[in-house]
Protein backbone atom coordinates (compact mmCIF):
# COMPACT_ATOMS: atom_id res chain seq x y z
CA UNK A 1 0.00 0.00 0.00
CA UNK A 2 1.43 3.26 -0.73
CA UNK A 3 1.44 5.83 2.15
CA UNK A 4 -1.83 6.23 3.38
CA UNK A 5 -3.81 9.68 3.69
CA UNK A 6 -4.89 9.30 7.15
CA UNK A 7 -2.64 6.89 9.56
CA UNK A 8 -4.36 7.13 12.70
CA UNK A 9 -2.49 5.35 15.45
CA UNK A 10 -3.10 4.72 19.43
CA UNK A 11 -5.62 7.61 19.32
CA UNK A 12 -7.00 7.52 22.82
CA UNK A 13 -9.54 10.71 23.97
CA UNK A 14 -10.93 11.61 27.27
CA UNK A 15 -13.61 13.48 28.18
CA UNK A 16 -12.07 15.55 31.61
CA UNK A 17 -14.72 15.25 34.06
CA UNK A 18 -14.54 16.98 37.49
CA UNK A 19 -15.14 13.16 39.71
CA UNK A 20 -13.40 11.48 36.71
CA UNK A 21 -12.64 10.90 33.03
CA UNK A 22 -15.09 9.08 30.11
CA UNK A 23 -12.86 7.48 27.78
CA UNK A 24 -14.86 8.23 24.74
CA UNK A 25 -11.71 6.99 22.04
CA UNK A 26 -9.78 3.88 23.30
CA UNK A 27 -6.29 3.21 21.54
CA UNK A 28 -8.23 3.12 17.62
CA UNK A 29 -5.42 2.53 14.96
CA UNK A 30 -6.35 2.74 11.34
CA UNK A 31 -5.73 3.75 7.66
CA UNK A 32 -6.99 5.25 5.05
CA UNK A 33 -5.36 5.05 1.66
CA UNK A 34 -5.65 7.33 -1.03
CA UNK A 35 -8.67 7.01 -2.78
CA UNK A 36 -10.54 5.11 -0.82
CA UNK A 37 -14.04 5.08 0.97
CA UNK A 38 -13.55 4.14 4.40
CA UNK A 39 -16.89 3.46 6.71
CA UNK A 40 -17.01 3.79 9.98
CA UNK A 41 -19.96 2.52 11.80
CA UNK A 42 -21.29 2.62 15.60
CA UNK A 43 -24.22 3.46 17.81
CA UNK A 44 -24.48 6.66 18.89
CA UNK A 45 -21.93 7.95 21.74
CA UNK A 46 -19.63 5.03 20.59
CA UNK A 47 -16.81 7.72 19.84
CA UNK A 48 -16.92 8.28 16.29
CA UNK A 49 -17.72 11.61 15.47
CA UNK A 50 -14.65 12.34 18.69
CA UNK A 51 -12.47 10.67 15.94
CA UNK A 52 -14.29 12.77 12.84
CA UNK A 53 -13.72 15.82 15.18
CA UNK A 54 -10.19 15.28 16.67
CA UNK A 55 -8.96 14.47 12.74
CA UNK A 56 -9.42 18.51 11.87
CA UNK A 57 -8.11 19.04 15.57
CA UNK A 58 -11.76 20.52 15.98
CA UNK A 59 -12.32 18.79 19.32
CA UNK A 60 -12.76 21.47 22.46
CA UNK A 61 -12.15 20.97 26.03
CA UNK A 62 -13.19 18.81 28.25
CA UNK A 63 -11.71 16.50 25.42
CA UNK A 64 -8.07 15.49 25.68
CA UNK A 65 -6.28 13.67 23.38
CA UNK A 66 -3.37 11.52 25.16
CA UNK A 67 -0.21 11.85 24.80
CA UNK A 68 1.28 8.64 22.66
CA UNK A 69 -1.88 9.77 20.06
CA UNK A 70 -0.76 10.19 16.29
CA UNK A 71 -2.83 11.22 13.45
CA UNK A 72 -0.76 11.80 10.63
CA UNK A 73 -2.48 13.31 7.24
CA UNK A 74 0.28 12.80 4.24
CA UNK A 75 2.47 11.93 7.05
CA UNK A 76 2.79 15.04 9.21
CA UNK A 77 1.27 14.53 12.58
CA UNK A 78 -1.80 16.87 12.76
CA UNK A 79 -1.28 17.21 16.49
CA UNK A 80 1.95 19.05 16.37
CA UNK A 81 0.58 21.78 14.14
CA UNK A 82 0.60 25.37 15.21
CA UNK A 83 -2.15 27.87 14.53
CA UNK A 84 -1.08 28.97 11.49
CA UNK A 85 0.06 25.66 9.89
CA UNK A 86 -3.54 24.69 11.06
CA UNK A 87 -5.05 27.39 9.22
CA UNK A 88 -3.33 26.09 6.57
CA UNK A 89 -4.55 22.56 7.08
CA UNK A 90 -7.83 22.67 7.45
CA UNK A 91 -10.49 22.51 4.41
CA UNK A 92 -6.78 22.25 2.25
CA UNK A 93 -5.90 19.09 3.15
CA UNK A 94 -8.98 17.65 5.56
CA UNK A 95 -12.40 18.97 4.79
CA UNK A 96 -15.51 18.08 6.94
CA UNK A 97 -19.46 17.70 5.68
CA UNK A 98 -21.24 18.15 9.33
CA UNK A 99 -24.13 15.96 10.73
CA UNK A 100 -27.18 18.38 9.38
CA UNK A 101 -24.50 20.35 6.88
CA UNK A 102 -27.73 21.49 5.20
CA UNK A 103 -28.27 23.69 7.93
CA UNK A 104 -24.87 24.83 8.23
CA UNK A 105 -25.00 27.71 5.49
CA UNK A 106 -25.46 30.93 6.31
CA UNK A 107 -29.24 32.19 5.78
CA UNK A 108 -28.13 35.63 5.03
CA UNK A 109 -25.86 35.09 2.51
CA UNK A 110 -26.16 34.12 -0.88
CA UNK A 111 -24.28 30.47 -2.17
CA UNK A 112 -21.85 32.53 -3.97
CA UNK A 113 -20.90 34.55 -0.99
CA UNK A 114 -20.36 31.46 1.15
CA UNK A 115 -18.28 30.06 -1.38
CA UNK A 116 -16.20 33.46 -1.81
CA UNK A 117 -15.68 33.36 1.73
CA UNK A 118 -13.47 30.09 1.63
CA UNK A 119 -11.86 31.15 -1.49
CA UNK A 120 -10.60 34.30 -0.50
CA UNK A 121 -9.67 32.70 3.38
CA UNK A 122 -7.37 30.24 1.55
CA UNK A 123 -5.62 32.11 -1.12
CA UNK A 124 -5.72 35.71 -2.90
CA UNK A 125 -8.56 35.51 -5.83
CA UNK A 126 -11.24 37.87 -7.67
CA UNK A 127 -14.73 38.44 -6.96
CA UNK A 128 -14.82 37.20 -10.76
CA UNK A 129 -12.56 34.24 -10.29
CA UNK A 130 -14.46 33.14 -7.25
CA UNK A 131 -17.73 33.07 -8.78
CA UNK A 132 -16.03 31.28 -12.12
CA UNK A 133 -14.98 29.13 -9.69
CA UNK A 134 -17.85 28.21 -7.33
CA UNK A 135 -19.94 27.52 -10.59
CA UNK A 136 -17.29 24.43 -11.66
CA UNK A 137 -17.96 23.20 -8.27
CA UNK A 138 -21.55 23.31 -8.26
CA UNK A 139 -21.28 21.72 -11.92
CA UNK A 140 -19.23 18.78 -10.14
CA UNK A 141 -22.56 18.24 -7.35
CA UNK A 142 -25.12 18.99 -10.43
CA UNK A 143 -26.46 22.12 -9.76
CA UNK A 144 -27.63 24.81 -12.10
CA UNK A 145 -24.60 28.21 -11.43
CA UNK A 146 -27.57 30.26 -11.43
CA UNK A 147 -27.72 29.00 -7.92
CA UNK A 148 -25.13 31.24 -7.41
CA UNK A 149 -27.57 33.88 -6.67
CA UNK A 150 -29.90 31.75 -4.35
CA UNK A 151 -30.28 31.94 -0.93
CA UNK A 152 -29.95 28.53 1.52
CA UNK A 153 -34.00 28.92 2.04
CA UNK A 154 -34.61 28.77 -1.70
CA UNK A 155 -33.11 25.68 -2.19
CA UNK A 156 -34.31 22.21 -0.84
CA UNK A 157 -32.55 20.00 1.95
CA UNK A 158 -30.92 17.56 -0.93
CA UNK A 159 -29.84 20.94 -2.99
CA UNK A 160 -27.75 22.23 0.32
CA UNK A 161 -26.29 19.06 0.98
CA UNK A 162 -25.06 19.03 -2.16
CA UNK A 163 -23.72 22.54 -2.10
CA UNK A 164 -21.96 22.26 1.06
CA UNK A 165 -19.87 19.41 -0.43
CA UNK A 166 -19.17 21.49 -3.63
CA UNK A 167 -17.76 24.15 -0.55
CA UNK A 168 -15.79 21.00 1.23
CA UNK A 169 -14.15 20.18 -2.04
CA UNK A 170 -12.92 24.09 -3.33
CA UNK A 171 -9.56 23.32 -2.16
CA UNK A 172 -9.25 19.94 -3.44
CA UNK A 173 -8.78 18.34 -0.14
CA UNK A 174 -6.78 14.95 0.11
CA UNK A 175 -9.52 13.61 2.48
CA UNK A 176 -13.39 14.43 3.01
CA UNK A 177 -14.84 13.55 6.58
CA UNK A 178 -18.61 12.70 6.29
CA UNK A 179 -20.13 12.78 9.38
CA UNK A 180 -23.80 11.31 9.03
CA UNK A 181 -23.85 13.42 5.77
CA UNK A 182 -27.74 12.56 4.54
CA UNK A 183 -29.37 10.96 8.07
CA UNK A 184 -31.64 14.11 7.37
CA UNK A 185 -32.11 13.86 3.66
CA UNK A 186 -34.62 10.98 2.02
CA UNK A 187 -33.29 7.84 0.67
CA UNK A 188 -33.87 9.02 -3.03
CA UNK A 189 -31.76 12.37 -2.79
CA UNK A 190 -29.06 10.42 -0.36
CA UNK A 191 -28.44 7.37 -2.57
CA UNK A 192 -28.33 10.19 -5.54
CA UNK A 193 -25.57 12.48 -3.29
CA UNK A 194 -23.82 8.88 -2.37
CA UNK A 195 -23.47 8.28 -5.73
CA UNK A 196 -22.17 10.96 -6.82
CA UNK A 197 -19.51 11.32 -3.78
CA UNK A 198 -18.35 7.77 -5.22
CA UNK A 199 -18.43 9.08 -8.65
CA UNK A 200 -16.02 12.20 -7.65
CA UNK A 201 -14.01 10.71 -5.33
CA UNK A 202 -12.63 8.30 -8.33
CA UNK A 203 -12.45 11.47 -10.69
CA UNK A 204 -10.64 13.85 -8.56
CA UNK A 205 -8.92 10.88 -6.22
CA UNK A 206 -9.40 12.41 -3.20
CA UNK A 207 -10.04 9.51 0.04
CA UNK A 208 -13.57 9.38 2.01
CA UNK A 209 -14.06 9.07 5.48
CA UNK A 210 -17.62 8.19 6.12
CA UNK A 211 -19.26 8.04 9.53
CA UNK A 212 -22.69 6.47 9.42
CA UNK A 213 -25.37 4.28 11.71
CA UNK A 214 -26.97 3.30 8.77
CA UNK A 215 -25.01 -0.24 8.17
CA UNK A 216 -26.69 -0.77 3.90
CA UNK A 217 -25.52 2.12 2.91
CA UNK A 218 -22.27 1.62 4.75
CA UNK A 219 -21.81 -2.10 2.73
CA UNK A 220 -23.02 -0.63 -0.42
CA UNK A 221 -20.38 2.34 -0.71
CA UNK A 222 -17.57 1.70 1.38
CA UNK A 223 -14.36 0.13 0.47
CA UNK A 224 -13.49 -0.87 3.94
CA UNK A 225 -15.42 -0.63 7.06
CA UNK A 226 -14.78 -0.07 11.16
CA UNK A 227 -16.89 -1.43 13.94
CA UNK A 228 -17.23 0.46 17.08
CA UNK A 229 -18.36 -0.39 20.59
CA UNK A 230 -17.84 1.96 23.24
CA UNK A 231 -14.87 3.86 21.81
CA UNK A 232 -12.93 0.76 20.84
CA UNK A 233 -12.69 -0.17 17.28
CA UNK A 234 -13.16 -3.86 17.18
CA UNK A 235 -13.65 -5.17 13.28
CA UNK A 236 -11.72 -3.30 10.25
CA UNK A 237 -12.32 -5.12 6.98
CA UNK A 238 -13.40 -4.37 3.39
CA UNK A 239 -17.23 -4.32 3.10
CA UNK A 240 -18.09 -7.25 1.67
CA UNK A 241 -15.77 -9.31 3.61
CA UNK A 242 -17.25 -7.89 7.37
CA UNK A 243 -21.09 -7.97 5.76
CA UNK A 244 -20.72 -11.98 5.28
CA UNK A 245 -18.35 -12.86 7.50
CA UNK A 246 -18.49 -10.71 10.42
CA UNK A 247 -15.97 -12.15 12.89
CA UNK A 248 -17.19 -9.78 16.28
CA UNK A 249 -20.18 -10.58 17.68
CA UNK A 250 -21.52 -7.25 18.13
CA UNK A 251 -21.00 -6.98 14.24
CA UNK A 252 -22.70 -9.89 14.07
CA UNK A 253 -25.64 -8.48 15.83
CA UNK A 254 -25.62 -4.79 14.25
CA UNK A 255 -26.06 -6.76 11.30
CA UNK A 256 -29.18 -8.78 12.55
CA UNK A 257 -30.90 -5.65 13.96
CA UNK A 258 -31.15 -4.24 10.46
CA UNK A 259 -35.14 -4.98 8.88
CA UNK A 260 -34.69 -6.61 5.77
CA UNK A 261 -36.74 -5.26 2.26
CA UNK A 262 -37.01 -8.57 0.98
CA UNK A 263 -37.40 -12.57 2.00
CA UNK A 264 -38.50 -14.02 5.45
CA UNK A 265 -39.50 -11.71 7.94
CA UNK A 266 -38.19 -12.87 11.63
CA UNK A 267 -38.26 -10.75 14.93
CA UNK A 268 -35.85 -9.49 15.91
CA UNK A 269 -35.09 -8.27 20.02
CA UNK A 270 -33.33 -5.41 20.58
CA UNK A 271 -30.14 -5.63 21.80
CA UNK A 272 -29.76 -5.39 25.51
CA UNK B 1 -59.56 -4.15 2.91
CA UNK B 2 -63.10 -4.42 2.73
CA UNK B 3 -63.11 -7.21 5.38
CA UNK B 4 -61.51 -5.58 8.00
CA UNK B 5 -64.87 -4.29 9.73
CA UNK B 6 -65.16 -0.88 10.26
CA UNK B 7 -62.45 1.37 10.10
CA UNK B 8 -61.89 3.45 13.66
CA UNK B 9 -61.30 6.77 11.02
CA UNK B 10 -60.54 7.55 7.41
CA UNK B 11 -59.58 10.68 5.02
CA UNK B 12 -62.31 10.46 2.26
CA UNK B 13 -60.53 12.15 -0.93
CA UNK B 14 -59.33 15.12 1.32
CA UNK B 15 -56.89 17.59 0.08
CA UNK B 16 -55.08 19.96 1.27
CA UNK B 17 -53.40 23.25 -0.65
CA UNK B 18 -50.98 25.82 0.35
CA UNK B 19 -49.67 28.27 -1.58
CA UNK B 20 -51.41 30.93 -3.71
CA UNK B 21 -54.33 30.63 -6.12
CA UNK B 22 -52.48 30.78 -8.94
CA UNK B 23 -49.68 28.84 -7.77
CA UNK B 24 -51.64 26.09 -5.66
CA UNK B 25 -49.26 23.62 -3.99
CA UNK B 26 -50.77 20.47 -3.52
CA UNK B 27 -49.11 19.11 -0.10
CA UNK B 28 -52.53 16.48 -0.07
CA UNK B 29 -54.39 15.47 -3.56
CA UNK B 30 -57.37 13.52 -2.89
CA UNK B 31 -56.26 11.59 -0.21
CA UNK B 32 -58.05 8.25 1.43
CA UNK B 33 -57.26 5.53 3.76
CA UNK B 34 -58.75 4.34 6.41
CA UNK B 35 -57.30 2.49 9.13
CA UNK B 36 -58.46 -0.81 11.21
CA UNK B 37 -58.45 -1.75 14.88
CA UNK B 38 -55.48 -4.25 15.12
CA UNK B 39 -53.40 -3.14 12.02
CA UNK B 40 -50.50 -1.10 10.90
CA UNK B 41 -50.73 1.10 8.02
CA UNK B 42 -47.33 2.38 6.89
CA UNK B 43 -47.32 5.71 4.98
CA UNK B 44 -43.68 6.00 2.84
CA UNK B 45 -42.13 8.94 0.55
CA UNK B 46 -39.82 11.11 0.59
CA UNK B 47 -39.47 14.60 2.43
CA UNK B 48 -42.14 17.07 1.21
CA UNK B 49 -44.25 14.12 -0.54
CA UNK B 50 -47.24 14.63 1.94
CA UNK B 51 -46.43 12.49 4.59
CA UNK B 52 -46.78 14.82 7.64
CA UNK B 53 -49.71 17.10 6.09
CA UNK B 54 -51.58 13.54 6.15
CA UNK B 55 -50.79 13.32 9.99
CA UNK B 56 -51.25 17.16 10.52
CA UNK B 57 -54.94 16.62 8.76
CA UNK B 58 -55.50 13.35 11.25
CA UNK B 59 -54.70 15.50 14.55
CA UNK B 60 -56.86 18.60 13.14
CA UNK B 61 -53.81 20.59 13.04
CA UNK B 62 -54.94 21.13 9.39
CA UNK B 63 -58.21 21.17 8.20
CA UNK B 64 -59.18 19.88 4.71
CA UNK B 65 -59.47 22.12 1.77
CA UNK B 66 -61.88 19.48 0.40
CA UNK B 67 -63.02 16.12 1.37
CA UNK B 68 -63.90 14.41 4.73
CA UNK B 69 -62.44 12.83 7.86
CA UNK B 70 -64.66 10.18 9.34
CA UNK B 71 -64.49 8.86 12.83
CA UNK B 72 -66.45 6.02 13.61
CA UNK B 73 -67.88 6.38 10.26
CA UNK B 74 -69.44 10.02 11.13
CA UNK B 75 -67.85 12.92 9.39
CA UNK B 76 -66.34 15.20 12.03
CA UNK B 77 -67.28 18.47 11.96
CA UNK B 78 -64.91 21.99 12.87
CA UNK B 79 -67.04 23.05 15.47
CA UNK B 80 -68.48 20.14 17.69
CA UNK B 81 -66.85 20.30 20.75
CA UNK B 82 -67.96 16.89 22.54
CA UNK B 83 -67.10 14.98 19.32
CA UNK B 84 -63.68 16.43 19.09
CA UNK B 85 -62.74 15.59 22.70
CA UNK B 86 -63.46 12.36 21.83
CA UNK B 87 -61.86 11.99 18.97
CA UNK B 88 -58.47 13.83 20.43
CA UNK B 89 -58.29 11.42 23.19
CA UNK B 90 -58.85 8.56 20.63
CA UNK B 91 -56.27 9.40 18.30
CA UNK B 92 -52.42 10.55 19.70
CA UNK B 93 -49.82 11.37 18.04
CA UNK B 94 -45.80 10.13 18.59
CA UNK B 95 -43.36 12.32 17.27
CA UNK B 96 -39.98 12.14 15.59
CA UNK B 97 -37.72 13.71 17.38
CA UNK B 98 -38.43 12.28 20.91
CA UNK B 99 -35.49 15.20 22.67
CA UNK B 100 -37.97 18.51 21.56
CA UNK B 101 -41.23 16.17 21.90
CA UNK B 102 -41.21 16.43 25.82
CA UNK B 103 -41.07 19.48 28.36
CA UNK B 104 -37.44 19.92 29.94
CA UNK B 105 -38.86 21.60 32.87
CA UNK B 106 -41.31 18.52 33.86
CA UNK B 107 -40.51 15.15 35.61
CA UNK B 108 -41.37 11.70 33.58
CA UNK B 109 -44.25 11.84 36.12
CA UNK B 110 -45.81 15.17 35.42
CA UNK B 111 -46.20 13.96 31.60
CA UNK B 112 -47.94 10.59 32.41
CA UNK B 113 -50.19 12.50 35.06
CA UNK B 114 -51.13 15.51 33.06
CA UNK B 115 -53.18 13.50 30.38
CA UNK B 116 -54.62 11.25 33.11
CA UNK B 117 -55.80 14.06 34.73
CA UNK B 118 -57.38 15.95 31.26
CA UNK B 119 -58.93 12.90 29.76
CA UNK B 120 -60.12 11.18 32.96
CA UNK B 121 -60.88 13.26 35.69
CA UNK B 122 -62.55 10.77 37.53
CA UNK B 123 -58.91 9.04 39.07
CA UNK B 124 -57.92 10.18 42.20
CA UNK B 125 -54.16 10.60 43.21
CA UNK B 126 -53.42 6.88 44.16
CA UNK B 127 -55.51 5.81 40.80
CA UNK B 128 -53.64 8.06 39.14
CA UNK B 129 -50.24 6.40 40.19
CA UNK B 130 -51.28 3.34 39.61
CA UNK B 131 -51.95 4.03 36.34
CA UNK B 132 -48.67 6.03 35.79
CA UNK B 133 -46.77 2.70 36.89
CA UNK B 134 -48.73 0.31 34.78
CA UNK B 135 -47.77 2.67 31.54
CA UNK B 136 -44.30 2.62 32.10
CA UNK B 137 -44.23 -0.81 33.01
CA UNK B 138 -45.99 -1.43 29.49
CA UNK B 139 -43.33 0.71 27.72
CA UNK B 140 -41.05 -1.68 29.64
CA UNK B 141 -39.51 0.99 31.92
CA UNK B 142 -38.91 0.93 35.64
CA UNK B 143 -41.74 2.98 37.02
CA UNK B 144 -39.52 3.50 40.42
CA UNK B 145 -36.50 4.67 38.64
CA UNK B 146 -38.48 6.46 35.82
CA UNK B 147 -40.94 8.77 37.46
CA UNK B 148 -38.62 11.50 39.56
CA UNK B 149 -36.47 11.94 36.19
CA UNK B 150 -36.38 14.88 33.83
CA UNK B 151 -36.06 14.32 30.09
CA UNK B 152 -32.23 15.30 29.69
CA UNK B 153 -31.47 12.59 32.35
CA UNK B 154 -32.78 9.45 29.60
CA UNK B 155 -31.90 8.28 26.66
CA UNK B 156 -33.54 8.79 23.10
CA UNK B 157 -34.79 5.47 23.21
CA UNK B 158 -36.63 6.22 26.61
CA UNK B 159 -38.25 9.48 26.06
CA UNK B 160 -39.54 7.46 22.82
CA UNK B 161 -40.40 4.77 25.18
CA UNK B 162 -41.96 7.87 27.71
CA UNK B 163 -43.72 9.39 24.48
CA UNK B 164 -45.54 6.24 23.39
CA UNK B 165 -46.43 5.81 27.30
CA UNK B 166 -47.90 9.11 27.03
CA UNK B 167 -49.85 8.64 24.17
CA UNK B 168 -51.51 5.56 25.76
CA UNK B 169 -52.25 6.75 28.89
CA UNK B 170 -55.73 8.47 27.48
CA UNK B 171 -56.84 4.59 26.01
CA UNK B 172 -56.29 5.69 22.53
CA UNK B 173 -57.59 3.67 19.69
CA UNK B 174 -55.42 5.19 16.85
CA UNK B 175 -51.78 5.82 16.81
CA UNK B 176 -49.88 8.38 14.62
CA UNK B 177 -46.47 7.58 14.52
CA UNK B 178 -44.84 10.03 12.60
CA UNK B 179 -40.99 8.74 12.00
CA UNK B 180 -40.86 7.07 15.38
CA UNK B 181 -37.33 5.56 15.03
CA UNK B 182 -35.46 8.18 12.46
CA UNK B 183 -33.10 9.61 15.19
CA UNK B 184 -32.64 6.67 17.16
CA UNK B 185 -29.90 4.28 16.57
CA UNK B 186 -30.79 0.95 14.62
CA UNK B 187 -29.98 -1.21 18.04
CA UNK B 188 -32.68 0.84 20.09
CA UNK B 189 -34.69 1.31 16.93
CA UNK B 190 -35.82 -2.65 17.29
CA UNK B 191 -36.78 -2.33 20.48
CA UNK B 192 -39.19 0.73 19.67
CA UNK B 193 -40.77 -0.71 16.83
CA UNK B 194 -41.37 -4.14 18.94
CA UNK B 195 -42.93 -2.05 21.19
CA UNK B 196 -45.22 -0.80 18.68
CA UNK B 197 -45.99 -3.82 17.52
CA UNK B 198 -47.03 -5.46 20.64
CA UNK B 199 -49.08 -2.53 21.67
CA UNK B 200 -51.47 -3.02 18.10
CA UNK B 201 -51.24 -6.36 18.97
CA UNK B 202 -52.15 -6.52 22.87
CA UNK B 203 -54.30 -3.38 22.60
CA UNK B 204 -56.06 -3.08 19.24
CA UNK B 205 -54.75 -0.63 17.89
CA UNK B 206 -55.06 1.48 14.80
CA UNK B 207 -51.51 2.58 14.01
CA UNK B 208 -50.36 4.56 11.36
CA UNK B 209 -46.62 4.55 11.20
CA UNK B 210 -44.97 7.57 8.50
CA UNK B 211 -41.59 6.79 7.92
CA UNK B 212 -38.93 6.83 4.24
CA UNK B 213 -37.61 3.95 6.20
CA UNK B 214 -39.01 1.00 3.72
CA UNK B 215 -37.24 -2.07 5.11
CA UNK B 216 -38.66 -1.06 9.28
CA UNK B 217 -41.81 0.15 7.38
CA UNK B 218 -42.08 -3.89 6.40
CA UNK B 219 -40.72 -4.92 9.53
CA UNK B 220 -43.89 -3.59 11.03
CA UNK B 221 -47.35 -2.87 9.07
CA UNK B 222 -49.67 -4.88 7.52
CA UNK B 223 -50.30 -2.39 4.68
CA UNK B 224 -48.30 0.10 3.19
CA UNK B 225 -49.12 3.10 1.19
CA UNK B 226 -46.35 5.22 -1.31
CA UNK B 227 -46.84 8.92 -1.04
CA UNK B 228 -45.22 11.33 -3.66
CA UNK B 229 -46.19 15.50 -4.28
CA UNK B 230 -49.20 15.21 -2.15
CA UNK B 231 -51.08 11.54 -3.79
CA UNK B 232 -50.64 8.20 -2.80
CA UNK B 233 -49.23 6.65 -5.16
CA UNK B 234 -49.70 3.13 -4.90
CA UNK B 235 -51.00 1.17 -1.67
CA UNK B 236 -52.23 -2.47 -0.47
CA UNK B 237 -50.68 -5.28 1.44
CA UNK B 238 -47.15 -4.35 2.12
CA UNK B 239 -45.55 -7.97 1.22
CA UNK B 240 -47.07 -7.20 -2.71
CA UNK B 241 -46.45 -3.52 -2.97
CA UNK B 242 -42.53 -4.28 -2.06
CA UNK B 243 -42.37 -7.39 -4.08
CA UNK B 244 -44.17 -6.40 -6.96
CA UNK B 245 -44.43 -2.67 -7.65
CA UNK B 246 -46.36 -1.43 -9.91
CA UNK B 247 -45.76 2.26 -9.92
CA UNK B 248 -42.33 3.75 -11.25
CA UNK B 249 -41.86 6.03 -8.26
CA UNK B 250 -42.85 2.94 -6.20
CA UNK B 251 -39.72 1.45 -7.61
CA UNK B 252 -37.79 4.21 -8.03
CA UNK B 253 -37.90 4.56 -4.22
CA UNK B 254 -37.14 0.71 -3.32
CA UNK B 255 -33.98 1.01 -5.67
CA UNK B 256 -33.01 3.62 -3.75
CA UNK B 257 -33.02 1.42 -0.36
CA UNK B 258 -29.65 1.02 1.10
CA UNK B 259 -29.57 -2.78 0.47
CA UNK B 260 -25.63 -3.91 1.41
CA UNK B 261 -26.12 -6.65 -1.46
CA UNK B 262 -25.53 -4.15 -4.06
CA UNK B 263 -22.95 -2.45 -4.68
CA UNK B 264 -22.73 0.89 -6.70
CA UNK B 265 -22.71 1.23 -10.03
CA UNK B 266 -21.45 4.20 -11.44
CA UNK B 267 -21.80 3.71 -15.14
CA UNK B 268 -25.70 3.00 -15.07
CA UNK B 269 -25.80 6.37 -12.90
CA UNK B 270 -25.99 8.95 -15.17
CA UNK B 271 -28.82 7.13 -16.89
CA UNK B 272 -30.21 6.51 -13.75
CA UNK B 273 -30.59 10.50 -12.67
CA UNK B 274 -32.25 10.97 -15.90
CA UNK B 275 -34.60 8.66 -15.35
CA UNK B 276 -35.21 9.94 -11.33
CA UNK B 277 -36.04 13.34 -12.91
CA UNK B 278 -38.64 11.85 -15.57
CA UNK B 279 -40.44 9.61 -12.54
CA UNK B 280 -40.87 12.66 -10.81
CA UNK B 281 -41.93 15.32 -13.06
CA UNK B 282 -44.59 12.71 -14.34
CA UNK B 283 -45.58 11.05 -10.91
CA UNK B 284 -46.18 15.00 -9.54
CA UNK B 285 -49.32 14.84 -12.16
CA UNK B 286 -52.40 14.63 -11.01
CA UNK B 287 -54.20 10.79 -11.65
CA UNK B 288 -57.52 9.78 -11.21
CA UNK B 289 -57.38 6.72 -13.19
CA UNK B 290 -57.11 3.74 -10.12
CA UNK B 291 -55.33 0.26 -11.43
CA UNK B 292 -56.02 -3.15 -9.60
CA UNK B 293 -52.58 -4.95 -9.50
CA UNK B 294 -53.92 -7.46 -7.21
CA UNK B 295 -55.81 -8.58 -3.98
CA UNK B 296 -55.27 -5.95 -1.83
CA UNK B 297 -52.69 -3.82 -4.40
CA UNK B 298 -53.80 -0.80 -5.72
CA UNK B 299 -51.74 2.06 -7.99
CA UNK B 300 -52.47 5.38 -9.95
CA UNK B 301 -51.19 4.60 -13.68
CA UNK B 302 -49.09 7.21 -15.07
CA UNK B 303 -51.12 8.77 -18.07
CA UNK B 304 -48.69 8.17 -21.52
Amino acid sequence: MSQPVLSVRNLTIDYVGAEGDFQAVKNVSFDIAPGEFFGLAGESGCGKSTIAFAISRLHRPPALIRTGSVIEVNGRNVLELDDAELRRFRWREVAMVFQSAMNSLNPVLTIERQFYDVLKAHGTISRAEARERAAELLKLVDIAPERLDSYPHQCSGGMRQRIVIAICLALNPKLLIMDEPTTALDVVVQREILQRIDVLRKKLGFSVLFITHDLGLMVQVSDRIGIMLEGELIEVNDAQTIYRQPQHAYTKRLWASMPKLHGEQTRVEAMP
Amino acid sequence: MSDLGDPIMALDNVSKVFGRADKPVYAARSVSFALHPGRTLALVGESGSGKTTAARLIMREYFPDDGRLLFKGAPLGKADHKALKAYRSAVQMVFQDPFAALNPTHTIRYHLERPLRLHQPGLDGTQRKAAIVELLERVKLDPGQMMPKFPHELSGGQRQRISIARALAVNPEVIVADEPTSMLDVSVRQGILNLLNDMKAELKLALLYITHDIATARYVADDIMVMYAGQIVEWGNVDKVLDDPHHPYTRLLLSAVPDPDRRFDDVRFADELNRIDDIRTQSALPQTEIAQAGDNHFFRPLSA
